[in-house]
């Protein structure tokens, strides 16, 4: 039972996790102590209940070395809860890049309906994105690939010719919208289906779909139902 | 031995990865499970009848030993309470003498665990699920 809560609720305990990692770092930056003690202690708890000890252990570390520097107690220093920080990371990171076992009872064997199993690609710079997106969706029936970086895009896109296509809007070499602009040339035929894929609001993402000529957009969530049903919306706009 | 689907459980927690997930893991084994995220939405769910309420210690609006001694004390709330929380041991024995409510269950041990011991509060048969 533990196995299937855990890898159903992985992809979402890694994206709250990304933020939890966020707001650690602010506090630590901002040298609020307690703060960062506080977050860590939440953040055990919830690797905890999923049994991802390696990360509910380094948080626990990582909250008493925050508690030892709010205190004044021995030991306790803004280095060392940055040093315990970068561990509770490490292992994240890890349990993120980790293959991982699918949820039982799921059409990842059968594909969607028995039909051939649709294809994504997903453009974003965080793996754990990547990682997040690829978890919800591949036990739903989706082929999932995924990119970090655009060196590949152009010819994945080709070479894969995915039936929809994510891109993340906010990316170091190049936005997402300025992609799908330029991209337009190696999606033969518009066979490619080209979203934005981001956390923005909904206005602006409307508003940059319009300006990229991308066919919408899906806010990124942790939700693998809502996820599936956006995409259904793009591949099967009909239904 | 009862049935696990006449047994309503309340969890509070500020956490909605927790609470979700918690819900998750006790509905797969045939609980009634409600949720409440914040004073106001416990507030809202305490006057419903419940079975069992789990309450998380460390939340941001009030601390939940607190919280559960305002049920059990100010308001003589009988549904057995426990709070659930991943603070040591030693520590939660404390807070639940303190609170004067029924025990408590570590996030520590992992879902699997706090599954089973809901069952065992509850006096409900394990799913063969």
């Amino acid at each position: 039972m533990t196995d299937d809560i855990q890898a159903r609720f992985l992809p979402r305990f890694l994206l709250t996790v990304k933020g939890r990692l966020a707001r650690a770092q602010t506090l630590l930056d901002g040298g609020d102590s307690a703060g960062l003690s506080d977050e860590l202690h939440a953040l055990a708890g919830e690797a905890k209940m999923l049994d991802l000890r390696k990360i509910a252990d380094t948080a626990l570390r990582g909250e008493a070395a925050a508690r030892a520097w709010a205190t004044g107690a021995s030991g306790g220093s803004r280095a060392a809860s940055a040093s315990a920080l970068d561990a509770v990371n490490a292992a994240v990171a890890a349990v993120a890049a980790a293959p991982r076992r699918r949820p039982s009872g799921t059409l990842a064997a059968v594909g969607k309906k028995g039909k051939a199993r649709p294809k994504v690609l997903v453009v974003d710079d965080s793996e754990i994105v990547c990682d997040s997106v690829t978890n919800m969706l591949e036990p739903r029936g989706y082929d999932v690939i995924s990119l970090t970086s655009l060196f590949a895009f152009s010819s994945t896109l080709v070479a894969e010719k995915p039936d929809l296509v994510l891109v993340d809007v906010s990316m170091p070499a190049l936005d997402g919208d300025k992609l799908i602009h330029f991209s337009r040339k190696y999606n033969e035929g518009g066979r490619s289906v080209m979203v934005l894929f981001s956390t923005r609001s909904k206005d602006e993402l409307s508003q940059l779909a319009t300006q990229c000529g991308a066919a919408g957009f899906i806010q990124k969530t942790g939700d693998a139902d809502r996820l599936e049903r956006e995409v259904e919306a793009f591949l099967h706009p009909a239904r | 031995m009862t049935l696990a689907s006449a047994k309503r459980v309340l969890v509070i927690d500020d956490s909605p990865f927790i609470l979700e997930a918690t819900k998750a893991a006790l509905s797969d084994v045939g609980f009634e499970v409600e949720v409440a995220q914040d004073l106001r939405q416990a507030e809202a769910q305490c006057k419903r009848e419940h079975d069992l309420i789990l309450i998380d210690v460390q939340m941001p609006e009030a601390m939940g030993d607190d919280l559960a001694m305002l049920l059990r004390v100010g308001r003589k709330m009988k549904t057995p309470i426990f709070l659930l929380s991943s603070l040591p041991d030693d520590e939660l024995v404390r807070r639940v003498q303190e609170a004067e409510v029924d025990g408590y269950i570590s996030k520590r041990v992992g879902m699997d665990a706090i599954v089973k011991r809901v069952q065992e509060i509850l006096g409900v048969e394990e799913s063969v699920n």
